[in-house]
């Protein structure tokens, strides 16, 4: 279940994205029990996301998403958890990153630390460049800033 | 009043006069009864009688105005000499009233010729005496402020006296004050020079700290300013490398 799960969040990189998509989830528990003779992912035309519906569709025809109500439910709330428990890298940085940039990071993530994380961005012009990174209550400062202090220290 | 009284005796009169007459014709009645015996009668017609009360009333009215002419006229001569009469007496008591104002006057001008001449006596002698007076307390006056003037020099000399001895006692106490104080003061001086020196130097260092702070922001800005977006993107992937080195992850 944890790759179907994988798989329905890799798009999700940063904390924004996260609460996007819990956001989606409470929409779609309004749904379960109503009109159950329709398929959810009918049910759910122009009321989430495209691409989420979509890959609902693909998980009712591939037989993934349980057809009962009760046991999608369970489905959903199952999923909420796994995403809950995601990991979460805290980054403070000095500029605004694009799109790009922060699936680079993601990807980065995944090829050379082999962990799925969430990016919490915060921006702060004051460390002038690099990164001040903070990861399950370790916290490390590469920035310039710190940097600039030690050369200013040596004069 | 006068008038009323002779009216009244006017009236008796009349009355009196036709008694009289009635009299008269009672008389020459009994006469006339005598004569027809004797055949001599005297007789009053009725015309006459008429004539007669004519006669009688014309007669009154006539006294009548007469009297009040004469009591009229008799009334103003008496009024008229009453009046010479009261004026003679009032020019007298006018008189007699000016003799006593001007025998009045004649006394009231010899009292206040000798009040003024009394006022001027005293006035006179009581400026005597306040002269008198006057050279006394003069006298007086010279002899207090001699005795004063003697009394303020013997004072002036004592109070120099005590001022130059007290002078001299105050120089002393005060010469040993300020020896004692002396140390102190300079204990004081010393202490308050290092408290300065010392905070000379933390003010000092609060300035250079002060001005590395500005330094470092400036520094801050321009490096900050001067990195484009790529550098940037290297810089984070770099510490994410280091981390990952340092095993942060």
């Amino acid at each position: 279940m944890e790759e179907v799960f994988e798989k329905l969040s890799e798009k999700i990189i940063t904390e924004e994205d996260l609460a996007f998509f819990l956001d989606q989830l409470s929409i779609v528990r309004k749904f379960l029990f109503l009109q159950t003779q329709i398929p959810l992912s009918e049910r759910l035309k122009n009321k989430i996301d495209e691409t989420l519906r979509k890959e609902i569709e693909k998980l009712e025809k591939e037989k993934i998403l349980p057809s009962s109500p009760e046991e999608q439910s369970s489905f959903f709330n199952e999923l909420e958890n796994f995403l809950l428990k995601i990991p979460k890298v805290k980054l403070e940085i000095a500029f605004e990153p694009s799109e790009e940039f922060i699936l680079k990071i993601g990807g980065w993530f995944r090829e050379k630390v082999k962990k799925r994380i969430i990016l919490d961005i915060f921006i702060n012009p004051k460390i002038i460049g690099g990164a001040k990174i903070e990861f399950q209550g370790r916290w490390k400062d590469f920035s310039l800033e710190k940097e600039v202090e030690k050369l200013h220290g040596r004069i | 009043m006068v008038l009323g009284e002779i009216l009244i005796f006017i009236s008796l009169s009349v009355g009196f006069l036709v008694i009289v007459l009635l009299l008269i014709d009672i008389y020459v009645s009994r006469k006339k009864g005598n004569e027809k015996r004797g055949e001599i009668s005297l007789k009053f017609s009725e015309d006459f009688w008429k004539k007669l009360e004519g006669m009688i009333e014309e007669e009154t009215k006539k006294t009548v105005i007469e009297v009040e002419k004469k009591i009229l006229e008799d009334l103003i001569n008496e009024q008229r000499k009453q009046i010479s009469t009261f004026r003679k007496r009032l020019e007298e008591i006018a008189e007699e009233e000016k003799r006593e104002v001007s025998a009045f006057y004649q006394k009231l001008e010899e009292k206040r010729e000798n009040f003024e001449a009394a006022m001027k006596r005293e006035t006179l002698e009581f400026i005597q005496s306040i002269l008198k007076e006057k050279e006394l307390i003069l006298k007086e006056i010279n002899e207090i402020n001699q005795s004063l003037r003697k009394e303020k020099d013997e004072i002036l000399k004592e109070v120099k006296r005590n001022g130059e001895k007290l002078i001299e006692e105050l120089n002393k106490k005060f010469s040993q004050i300020l020896d004692s104080f002396s140390e102190i003061i300079k204990k004081k001086i010393s202490d308050v020079e290092t408290s300065i020196e010392n905070y000379k130097k933390e003010r000092l260092k609060e300035i250079d700290k002060e001005v590395y702070r500005m330094i470092v922001d400036v520094s801050k800005k321009i490096i900050g300013k001067a990195i484009d977006i790529s550098t940037h993107e290297k810089l984070v992937m770099d510490a994410l490398e280091k981390a990952k080195k340092e095993g942060i992850f």
